[in-house]
């Protein structure tokens, strides 16, 4: 369990978090929506202690940010550095000890090629992978389904109601609204750097509709495509 | 076009050197004095062999700017004929301190060649998906793993210079290299990682600097223990210099991770490079700095770690 109380974060005299209050319960999934610049990613910072920030996060298990696997939308690699390298590297900062990394490339990335050759989307899967074999009790997955290709968007969906059956908290944004309502039990809606909205899954059409509403068929209008 | 170019080439360099924590103006004095001391002393102890070394490290700099990626990017922009010229003139501005060096030392074939030479590699792409390089270093990560393999050609040519060292009986030459395979080490925690790396680590600032401590000793005792075992067995009574300036070498990688780690999250850092500086001219200074900058590693990566 984690839970927010009062999450305020300013950089400068910029407000960007403004009274965030959450909970998010063991077994269950989160999806966090909202447009660009609304706050995701500082939560998330915020969430992994990354940001000083004004309120309290706490977690049954302390210090959260030593059992919180963390994926950034866009993860930062070394150069010269090989795949199977980059998974040891993150499972030995959290005293983890793996065998058979070849086994459990399910995304089946060239583990020997240095990161820098790697794809984008192969990028994406490494750095998914490292942190799931990472041995984390809660996850904060920002954009994990960016440039990802089918078959591993497929997987990745597995791979959260997998999380789900193992008790694990699971937090997630994404800006691709199906894959949002295949995995998450709730959906929070952040909006000016406030969660306006927390939408059961019964309603998550409702949500779906509402985004595909009139405003943003407006917006298009405003272009003036001819 | 190409003053464009080159106009923000340098500005990104000396937001790099800025976010590195120093005064550009002041790195740019201090390459110079490097590479002109440096230079000398090549000169001075080796002169057979010294215009190839100087040729030697000007390329290797230049093959930096080669990367397939890199030249890939620039082709897309400019087109491939204003690429070449950018990356000629590119190559030449690396190649004028050398240069310089190989005038001042009457070298006049080789400071003619230099040019001619780094033309020449403007032409040359290197693929960046190069044969991945083995380390002895991979389960400690990552510092040595990443620095071995940047700087493998300079590690291929200072254990060069230690064997030349002993085919010509000249010992001091032997002890230089090895001094200068330990100023390679400290070059690998030259700049303190991306956050993420030191947010991972389920370790509190004590023990994540301790264990970064250890690591260092122990890879830059087996990146120099082949030397250290040719220079002694060449010159056994000498053992000891051997070891000193082993001893001194690791003093230095230690100086250099608590420097960076002072700094961290980096381009926070004004006075700290003068102290640095001035620790590294006068070695006992390091072992006074070192306490200092280890206190002040630790206040910095209490907000990051537990």
């Amino acid at each position: 369990m984690i839970k927010i109380v009062d999450l305020h974060k300013s950089y400068g005299s910029k407000s960007v978090l403004k009274g965030i209050n959450a909970e998010f319960q063991s077994g269950k999934t989160y999806g966090i929506i909202g447009e660009n610049g609304a706050g995701k990613t500082t939560l998330f910072r915020c969430i992994a202690g990354l940001e000083r920030f004004d309120g309290t996060i706490t977690s049954d298990l302390q210090p959260l940010k030593n059992h919180l696997g963390l994926l950034f939308a866009e993860p930062y690699f070394f150069d010269k550095i090989t795949g199977e390298e980059y998974i040891r590297l993150l499972c030995y900062a959290r005293h983890k000890k793996i065998d058979n990394i070849a086994d459990k490339n399910i995304f089946d990335l060239p583990l020997c090629q240095y990161v820098t050759t790697y794809s984008t989307g192969m990028k994406k899967k490494l750095a998914l992978l490292a942190v799931l074999l990472q041995g984390n009790e809660y996850f904060v997955l920002d954009e994990p389904y960016n440039g990802i290709d089918i078959n591993g968007s497929i997987a990745l969906t597995e791979i959260l109601l997998k999380l789900k059956d193992l008790n694990k908290t699971v937090i997630i944004s994404s800006h691709i609204f199906s894959t949002l309502s295949d995995t998450c039990d709730e959906i929070l809606v952040l909006r000016n750097g406030i969660i306006t909205e927390t939408v059961q899954r019964a309603d998550f059409q409702k949500l779906e509709d509402e985004i595909k509403g009139s405003r943003i068929k407006d917006l298009v209008n405003k272009l003036g495509l001819e | 076009m190409l003053t464009h170019y080159l106009i923000l080439q340098f500005k990104l360099l000396n937001r790099n050197i800025r976010d590195f924590g120093m005064h550009p103006l002041l790195a740019y004095v201090l390459i110079f004095g490097l590479i002109a001391g440096l230079g000398t002393l090549i000169f001075q102890r080796m002169p057979n062999y010294a215009p190839y070394i100087i040729i030697g490290i000007c390329v290797l700099l230049q093959m930096r700017l080669s990367q397939k990626q890199r030249t890939d990017f620039l082709q897309i922009v400019y087109g491939n004929k204003t690429k070449h010229l950018l990356r000629i003139t590119e190559n030449l501005i690396i190649s004028i301190p050398f240069v310089v060096l190989l005038l001042v030392e009457n070298q006049y074939i080789a400071a003619v060649a230099l040019p001619i030479a780094s033309a020449i590699l403007a032409f040359v792409d290197l693929s960046s998906k190069s044969i991945v390089l083995p380390t002895p270093f991979s389960k400690s990560p990552y510092e040595f793993t990443v620095g071995f393999r940047k700087s493998f050609l300079f590690i291929l040519m200072v254990y060069g210079l230690s064997v030349i060292s002993v085919c010509v009986n000249n010992l001091n030459l032997g002890l230089f290299s090895l001094f200068v395979l330990c100023i390679i080490c400290t070059t690998y925690y030259g700049k303190v990682e991306n956050e993420y790396y030191v947010w991972i680590f389920a370790e509190s600032p004590n023990k994540y600097l301790t264990h970064k401590i250890l690591t260092a000793i122990k890879n830059t005792f087996l990146m120099v223990f082949p030397m250290m075992a040719l220079l002694t067995a060449f010159s056994p009574d000498n053992w000891w210099i051997v070891l000193l300036i082993t001893a001194i070498g690791m003093i230095l990688v230690i100086a250099f991770l608590l420097a960076a780690y002072s700094t961290y999250p980096p381009g926070e850092i004004g006075f700290l490079e003068l102290i640095f500086i001035l620790a590294v001219f006068i070695p006992p200074f390091v072992l006074v700095v070192i306490p200092y900058f280890y206190v002040r590693s630790i206040n910095r990566l209490k907000n990051t770690l537990v």
